[in-house]
């Protein structure tokens, strides 16, 4: 057993099925390329079509009632819409995204910023995650549609996961996975979770919720509150967080991001052409910058894979990229960029340790070691550890929450209201992600007291 | 931010080149060959209707569609598992039908059953490093996990199976 055994476990394609399959796609229509011509009869076909349209809204508009087809409100029009802050909004578009709007039209903006008008989620139709793609596959139509016999015939489903970035993947599926929730989680871009949210032209929205590091801008959050796809919800989760602490005897010093990359990672910068990178060589602090205490380098900290160490890569990401000449690897080599930006060093200054009894000892014994933590650690250790500001910022609360600490970052979860009426599963993930459960560090007691009224808010509306 | 106008992307080598590796990608993710022609045939389904807004700025080919084919594997694998009676999921993980018990005979389904152990994002990097034989750098991308994270994990998830083989 071994990756050649592994590797000699594939098997190819059935022929008939690889040429039926691409008889099948080729019945599909080319892609189209857009000449000036076509933009144009484009153009006019568009006009003529807004023309009909704004005909047909007068005719509605001339007929009140019309759309009150059924009592339950599901022939209603009116999108839902996101409520602007005068103070930040205004018709430039700089809107603050809202937590949610409640019946009487008040919304209240998750840090406890001024309530500003809304309108309440229009219609009661069928829930957002519920629709299902079908109907756009049936207007583009399948490309298996008119297979032959034998050919497997694909049938765009409803999709009922979550969408979750790649960068939260780890943080939220294997805690939720191990506290049993019951959520499919779609791995993507924050550019398709976005799509799949937010609902393409047609307002088929393919997932409920997202989960994200990061707010959604006021852009993004109002361009998808007008599709209508029933009201967004804006919860803050949590903080991912790390700090580097030592032992309060021998007390820690402040560090830049910069100065944490060239003590931890593998490789860095040559000192005489940064274009160049070497072995990671400086044992001492004052091997990277001599304003640091001639102590040697001695950190302790998470295994690369763990997920806080996955927050001490990008913390040492973030330094690289201060090296002009190492962010431009993203572009012209992107395997070499993520070895010098993304790899700890594996020699004697970083020893891989779990947070816990054992680091704090190795922290109290060893006067030089500094260890990474999670700030949730740190701050339930002050007796016993003192932080190192980075970039000048002390670590607290406060600081995670303002966004000006360096090494931490937000994480959101966006879920639409009528999801959380019609499905229990995404019901279950919510309470599971505001819940003290989850691992992230949460928000502050009034925030998370603002969420969960929040949230007990909506359910009493549904 | 440039839009990669979609004639740049040549879809036959696409076709001839990621056929095999979405296929096996789905064989070692369910473990049995059931299933299989249809969920690659829903990927490239899928994929061909989006084609036109595939955007390179953004993610690599690679990525874009195995992006595609992890979530229609997990509408499947969810949507076979809410039709399953609990009392007929055991069934399926200790008997089943004579033809999935031949199939679990196979190195495959014995690879599949040991990986049953493992994690989700787990299983996750076996189909897509051994089943589409794609790169780590690749697997990084797609999982959020960093290239070293990614041989790390994978040298140890065969270092267990090997020993449990």
């Amino acid at each position: 057993m071994d990756d050649e055994f592994l590797y000699r476990l594939r098997k190819r394609p059935p022929p008939e099925f690889a040429a039926r399959l691409k008889a099948a796609l080729d019945r599909r229509a080319p892609v189209h390329r857009f000449s000036p011509r076509t933009r144009f009869v484009r153009g006019i076909a568009a006009a003529a079509l807004v023309g009909a349209a704004a005909a047909f809204a007068v005719l509605m508009l001339s007929m009140p009632g019309l759309f009150r087809a059924n009592g339950d409100g599901a022939g209603t029009a009116e999108p839902p819409t996101v409520a602007r802050d005068k103070g930040e909004g205004g018709s430039t578009g700089a809107v603050k995204p809202q937590l949610q709007s409640n019946a009487g039209g008040t919304v209240k903006p998750a840090g406890g910023g001024a309530p500003s008008a809304a309108k309440p989620s229009a219609g009661s139709g069928a829930p957002a995650a519920e629709t299902p793609d079908s109907d756009a596959d049936a207007e583009e139509g399948s490309a298996l549609a008119s297979a032959p016999p034998g050919v497997a015939v694909a049938r765009s489903r409803a999709r009922t996961g979550v969408s979750i970035s790649s960068q939260a993947y780890r943080y939220v599926q294997e805690t939720a996975e191990g506290a049993g929730v019951d959520s499919a989680f779609f791995i993507e871009s924050t550019a398709d979770g976005m799509e799949a949210f937010c609902g393409d032209v047609r307002g088929v929205a393919a997932t409920p919720a997202i989960v994200r590091f990061g707010r959604l801008s006021a852009a993004e959050l109002a361009a998808c509150a007008t599709a209508p796809l029933g009201e967004i919800i804006e919860i803050k989760i949590g903080y991912d967080a790390l700090v580097l602490g030592r032992s309060h005897a021998y007390a820690a010093f402040p560090l830049s991001v910069r100065q944490v990359f060239l003590a931890l990672a593998r490789e860095v910068p040559d000192d005489r052409d940064q274009a160049r990178v070497t072995p990671n060589r400086n044992r001492s602090w004052s091997d990277i910058d001599p304003a640091l205490p001639y102590e040697p380098i001695d950190v302790v900290g998470p295994a690369a894979d763990s997920v806080l160490g996955e927050s001490l890569i990008t913390l040492l990401e973030a330094g690289c990229r201060s090296f002009p000449e190492l962010l431009a690897l993203e572009q012209s080599d992107d395997v070499r960029y993520e070895r010098v930006c993304r790899t700890l060093r594996d020699d004697s200054a970083y020893d891989e340790m779990s947070e816990g009894f054992e680091l704090l000892q190795r922290i109290e014994t060893y006067p030089n070691a500094f260890g990474v933590v999670s700030f949730a650690f740190f701050d339930g250790n002050r007796d016993r550890l003192d932080a190192a500001p980075l970039g000048g910022v002390e670590p607290s609360l406060e600081v995670l929450a303002d966004g000006s600490y360096p090494a931490s970052r937000t994480l959101y979860l966006y879920v639409r209201e009528r999801a959380l009426a019609a499905r229990a599963d995404v019901r279950q993930l919510v309470d599971f992600l505001v819940s003290s459960d989850f691992a992230l560090t949460p928000p502050a007691e009034d925030e998370r007291r603002e969420i969960r009224a929040l949230l007990s808010e909506a359910s009493s509306r549904l | 931010m440039q839009w990669a106008p979609a004639e740049e992307v040549d879809w036959d080598a696409v076709y001839a080149d990621y056929l095999p590796r979405i296929y096996n990608y789905f064989r070692f993710r369910l473990g049995v060959e059931t299933d299989v022609e249809d969920l690659t045939a829903r990927t490239f389904e899928k994929a061909w209707r989006s084609r036109s807004r595939y955007r390179r700025d953004l993610a690599a080919f690679s990525t874009w569609l195995f992006r595609i084919a992890h979530n229609v594997g997990i509408d499947h694998l969810r949507a076979r598992r809410e039709h399953l009676p609990i009392e007929a999921a055991d069934d399926a993980a200790a008997e089943g039908t004579p033809e999935e018990a031949a199939e679990r005979a196979s190195d495959l389904a014995r690879l599949a059953e040991l990986a049953a152990r493992f994690s989700e994002r787990d299983r996750e990097l076996i189909a897509l490093k051994y089943g589409a034989g794609l790169s780590n750098r690749t697997i990084a991308g797609l999982t959020g996990l960093s290239e070293t994270n990614v041989g790390t994990i994978l040298h140890r998830l065969v270092v267990t199976l090997r020993a449990q083989w």
